[in-house]
């Protein structure tokens, strides 16, 4: 079958649980591609609404990859499906990529009820945040029992991206200069387990104390479990999925409080990012005002936003 | 419209071959030049192989070994693709081969089919060409 971009039926494949769809939708999505939005109004009709989505997250070179193997092969011994998407970053010099994260999971590539996506962090379609959000949308339609994302823990778009799963693992290494790692802000804020990976290396047992104190702060009932793990001999593993369990457990105290608030972020990232392309629009051309001194900055965002109105 | 993105590439590397550094090198020129590659890493089955150029929506796969047995493996790859019911995910070959070798598998529609030594812009040249 010739590459299709039919959006008929790649929904019409998706139904069938046919990955072709699955992966030719999301490069659509992707890529800004003509029938994105029809295909993603139809997944967010379609999507599964008992899915679990887990987030992994941290520096470059922690273990997350060789992490997300092992607890795929714990939710496959439990019958599950799994779905993973993996971020990488794009070459700033040539837009190129190596994605590397498969490569970790190479095991699981003959097992057809695991399906892992490799995706670039290209920077120009509204941010990693969104082609994620829009992924995950694709990825529940296709009923998931289980999806998993991993992405780079450095900026903005990755803290983001927490507030389109259900629970978020930060992961950290032992011997890093600690504090420093943790301190980036924002991030210990939005992390709901703690991953001490590499814990066979000297230093886990203080880098578990530090966070432990950090985390005192918290009312016990709220408190981020701390796992120590070697995710490059499965161990540890129990107790990530331990940890998930318990976090899940809490989180359904006010799980539609939860969803109310997942839907507004989306609603708003969404818009903002409408909002962003059309003022990008009208940016050249208010330069050049500015330039000429025929307008000031201020006055310049004003009428862009008289623009949008009209 | 077909959208717009980078050349993704999926290399592959199928049974025992243990021989890494030419794709290695293929993998950071492919990336240099502005494609997004995969890589399988090594001891892949044909369906592996296949299974993840399906998932990952892939322009090409370039199958890679160096021990002499590419008309199989790429036999056995193009037909676990087929069962996937793709047949627009081009394939290319690159590695030990002998002239039957080049003939069989340009008969199976691969192209491509580089000996060690060929200078890495003719291999990009050769992919952008495909896409
Ligand atoms: N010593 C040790 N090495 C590990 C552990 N987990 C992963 N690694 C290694 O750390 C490197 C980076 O792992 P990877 O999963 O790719 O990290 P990612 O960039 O966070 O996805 C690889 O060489 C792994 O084999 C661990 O628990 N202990
Ligand atoms: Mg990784």
């Amino acid at each position: 079958m010739a590459r299709t971009t039919n959006v008929d039926e790649l929904i019409d494949l998706m139904k069938n649980r046919d990955i072709k769809g699955l992966a030719r939708a999301i490069s659509i999505v992707e890529n800004d591609g003509e029938g994105k939005v029809r295909l993603l109004n139809e997944a967010f009709k379609e999507a599964s609404g008992t899915c679990l989505t887990l987030g992994f997250t941290g520096a470059p070179g922690v273990g997350k990859s060789t992490l997300i193997n092992s607890v795929i092969k714990q939710y496959r011994q439990a019958g599950k499906t799994v779905g993973v998407i993996t971020v990488d970053p794009t070459s700033p010099f040539s837009g190129g990529a190596v994605l590397g994260d498969r490569l970790r999971m190479k095991e699981h590539n003959t097992d057809s009820d695991v399906y892992i996506r490799s995706l670039a962090s290209r920077k120009a379609l509204g941010g990693l945040s969104e082609a994620t959000k829009y992924a995950l949308y694709l990825f529940k339609a296709f009923g998931f029992d289980v999806i998993i994302v991993e992405t780079l823990g450095v900026g903005q778009d990755e803290i983001d991206v927490a507030k389109f799963v259900d629970v978020t693992a930060l992961l950290l290494v032992p011997g890093y200069g600690d504090t420093i790692q943790m301190a980036k802000a924002g991030i210990m804020e939005i992390a709901d387990i703690f991953i001490i990976n590499k814990s066979d290396r000297p230093g886990a047992e203080l880098l578990k104390k530090q966070i432990l104190n950090i985390l005192y702060m918290k009312p016990e009932g709220e408190r981020p479990p701390v796992v120590n793990t070697s995710a490059d001999r499965d161990e540890g593993v129990e107790a990530v999925m331990e940890a998930i369990e318990l976090v899940r457990s809490r989180s359904t105290i006010d799980g539609t409080e939860r969803y109310r608030r997942r839907i507004a972020e989306e609603i708003r990232s969404s818009a903002l990012s409408l909002l962003k392309n059309k003022v990008d629009q009208h940016l050249e051309q208010m330069v050049d005002r500015v330039l000429t001194c025929a307008t000031t900055p201020i006055e310049a965002a004003e009428d862009i936003l008289r623009h949008l109105r009209g | 419209m077909e959208e717009k993105r980078p050349i993704r590439v999926l290399i592959a590397k199928v049974g025992c071959d243990i021989h890494e550094r030419g794709a290695l090198t293929l993998m950071t020129t492919l990336r240099d030049n502005g494609m997004e590659v995969i890589y399988t890493g090594r001891y892949q089955t044909p369906k592996g192989v296949a299974n993840a150029a399906v998932s990952e929506d892939v322009d090409v796969v370039a199958l890679s070994d160096h021990t002499g047995s590419l008309p199989i493996i790429a036999e056995s790859v193009l037909s676990e693709l087929e069962k996937f019911g793709v047949s627009d995910i081009k394939v290319v070959a690159g590695g030990l081969l002998t002239p039957a070798d080049v003939k069989s598998l340009e008969d199976m529609g691969v192209t491509g089919n580089y000996g060690p030594g060929t200078p890495m812009e003719v291999i990009v040249e050769h992919i952008r060409g495909l896409v």
